[in-house]
């Protein structure tokens, strides 16, 4: 039973699990811990019963009381095995014979892999068109995901890449929640008194009939009305903007950022990559340059790079690393590759689209001492692109694996594609195909880079450019 | 069975034993996501040497368990939650309870029956969606620190009701 001798203890797993803790209490958590077999034990209680109850979140399983014990749930199959960033599914099946949930929505198209979990708490990722869906969360597990649904009034959404739509009912009026990743809705008129809601960090919106699309990330969410109107609520201060067509609006979590509708014709053809602002997977580090030659000045250059960004860029430069990652899908062989995953309009103030002269411009580096076969020294680059009036539109991926060179410069390199040199990813059922469709006038989601051999690659910066003077 | 087959359906059976194991040895959830991540590479890697006579479950905790100890050589400047010796000791300790922690979170599903609606509504919240508890406070009016207060007071009160059913089975860890 609980002591007082744990009470201290908990209160410091508590702060650990809710990611309150200081270093000072760190440093008291290890000394209980520390030759004390009771004291683990009950760390380890501790932590199972937050990831436990983590999961059952994540499954829908802490129900209100009256939902208790109406069904039996049976882990009872095998699913796809995905990276982890992406996160893990399993399927269950429902024991329960009783009627259904009632249909709340209906598959009209999909690819990639999709996750649904009902609110009951069963997980399915066998999903096709066609499929009815109760009230529940869908969540698109990978980069080249994208979902479709109709829901039952004829409004339709899509998800598109790694993201998460909760939907419900709540008093006559349609609920969505996007935890994370991108929506795009063509919602259907509704009651004037009973608006379609839309939940995402940081925003919540109301909404009559229009066609708006909707990013989010964990901090701050974009809307852009592409037809009607949406009144956007921030969350954190409680300020109101209404959004007419051709316009958007960010909403930050905490950010104190001006809240105000912009006009959509503000978009960028040229990007420049940020670090960390634009990471989305990887592993960002910092390489200090100047202090590995003298270790001496290493104090006046953390406090430079803290103070200015500038200063960081030149003195110590972000580097993105290829994290591996095991993809699994369906009826393939499993894949290892090593990749990182680069947001451009996902993470960019202002949407960036696609103009057909532009290039990119990669500066990066890769470790020739890793290479194991001949044809190691190849990477793969990819663009998620979005219709600018919302939805996935495709992946492209550069026509031929690109060729690096890296024997000067310290295995550096800097490469340039032309945008027209990527071709549109075709799925197959056991097999990609490659196909020239020009992807000019579209929004570039993300940006990513693969390869299938641990070569240490390493991205520096991207640019998108149009004039190369 | 399809060897690929069935690496797939035991690491989607125990991936979350690993996932805890790790969480537990490093309780930073971004960290223990990555060393996670490289435990299943690895464990792809050598698939062709398991050998499948034996249980999966100590084969693939053996790679995480060095996976672990990569990670904390990896860090070994920076401040740590545990020493070497710790960790050591806390794996030893880990080894003992695995037979218990099965039957703790089935014991869970009850407690949580057991929870006030309000408590319950709470832990929803918290696990349930980022940013959820932050909202309630907004909406109640009531302080964060309050919230996550009682949180802490309903996890003592589950691991209590754990621990009472676990010693009415006859049970016990200690």
């Amino acid at each position: 039973m609980h002591s007082l001798k744990n009470t201290d203890l908990d209160n410091l797993l508590a702060k650990l699990v809710d990611d309150s803790i200081t270093d000072e209490e760190l440093t008291g958590l290890e000394r209980i811990l520390d030759g004390d077999a009771s004291a683990q034990r009950r760390y380890f209680h501790y932590l199972d019963l937050h990831m436990d109850l983590q999961e059952r979140a994540t499954r829908s399983k802490i129900h209100s009381r009256a939902r208790f014990g109406l069904s039996k749930w049976k882990v009872a199959g095998i699913a796809a095995m995905f990276c982890l960033w992406i996160g893990f599914s399993y399927f269950a099946v429902n024991e329960d014979s009783e009627s259904g949930p009632a249909t709340f929505a209906h598959i009209i198209g999909m690819d990639g892999l999709i996750e649904w979990s009902e609110e009951e708490g069963s997980i399915i990722n066998d999903l096709s068109v066609g499929d009815p869906l109760s009230e529940g969360t869908i969540e698109g597990l990978t980069s080249n995901s994208w979902v479709e649904i109709e829901l039952n009034d004829g409004s339709k959404a899509i998800i598109s890449g790694i993201s998460k739509l909760k939907f419900s009912q709540n008093r006559g009026s349609k609920v969505l929640r996007l935890s994370q990743g991108y929506l795009s809705v063509k919602a259907a008129p509704q009651p004037e008194a009973k608006p379609m809601l839309v939940f995402s960090p940081g925003a919540r919106a109301e909404v009559l009939g229009t066609q708006f699309n909707v990013l989010a990330s964990l901090e701050s969410t974009r809307y852009t009305v592409n037809e009607g109107l949406v009144r956007v609520k921030r969350i954190n201060d409680g300020s109101v903007q209404e959004v007419s067509a051709n316009h958007y609006v960010v909403a930050g979590l905490d950010s104190e950022d001006e809240f105000k509708s912009v006009l959509l014709q503000n978009y960028s053809e040229e990007w420049k990559s940020e670090f960390p602002r634009d990471v989305r997977r990887g592993y960002l580090y910092q390489s200090e340059k100047f202090t590995a030659i003298n270790p001496a000045i290493n104090p006046a250059v953390k406090l430079l790079t803290k103070f200015s960004s500038s200063a960081q860029r030149i003195l110590a430069p972000y580097r993105l690393r290829t994290k591996p990652c095991l993809w699994f899908e369906k009826g393939r062989k499993p894949e290892l590759h090593f990749s990182v995953n680069i947001g451009v309009s996902a993470t960019s103030p202002l949407p960036v689209r696609v103009n057909e002269d532009a290039k990119f411009k990669i500066r990066g580096r890769i470790d020739t001492n890793m290479f194991g076969v001949d044809d190691s020294n190849f990477i793969i680059v990819g663009f998620t692109s979005t219709h600018t009036q919302g939805g996935f539109s495709g992946k492209y991926i550069s026509g031929e694996k690109v060729d690096l060179n890296p024997s000067e410069k310290n295995d550096q390199f800097e490469i340039e594609i032309p945008i027209r040199e990527f071709l549109k990813v075709e799925k197959g059922e056991y097999k990609d195909s490659l196909v020239r469709d020009s992807s000019a006038g579209l929004e570039i989601l993300d940006l990513w880079f693969v390869t299938y051999q641990n070569i240490g690659l390493e991205i520096f910066d991207v640019e998108i450019i149009v004039n190369d003077e | 069975m399809d060897q690929t087959a069935e690496f797939v359906r035991l690491w989607t059976q125990y991936h979350r034993d690993v996932e805890r194991y790790v969480y537990s040895m490093i309780p930073r959830s971004a960290d223990a996501a990555e060393v996670v991540q490289v435990v299943s590479v690895k464990l792809w890697e050598k698939w062709d040497k398991y050998d499948h006579e034996r249980p999966f479950i100590p084969w693939a905790m053996r790679f995480a368990w060095l996976e672990i100890l990569k990670w904390r050589q990896r860090l070994a400047r920076e401040k740590l939650v545990f020493s070497d010796e710790l960790l050591q000791q806390m794996h030893s300790t880990h080894e003992e309870l695995d037979p218990v922690m099965e039957m703790r979170r089935k014991i869970l599903g009850k407690c949580l029956e057991k929870l006030n609606e309000e408590d319950r509504k709470l832990v929803r919240l918290r696990y349930g969606r980022h940013g959820a508890i932050k909202e309630e406070a907004e909406l109640t009016g009531k302080k964060m620190h309050v919230l996550y207060y009682a949180l802490e007071r309903i996890r003592v009160q589950l691991l209590n009701c754990i621990e009472l059913n676990m010693n009415r089975r006859g049970m016990t860890d200690a």
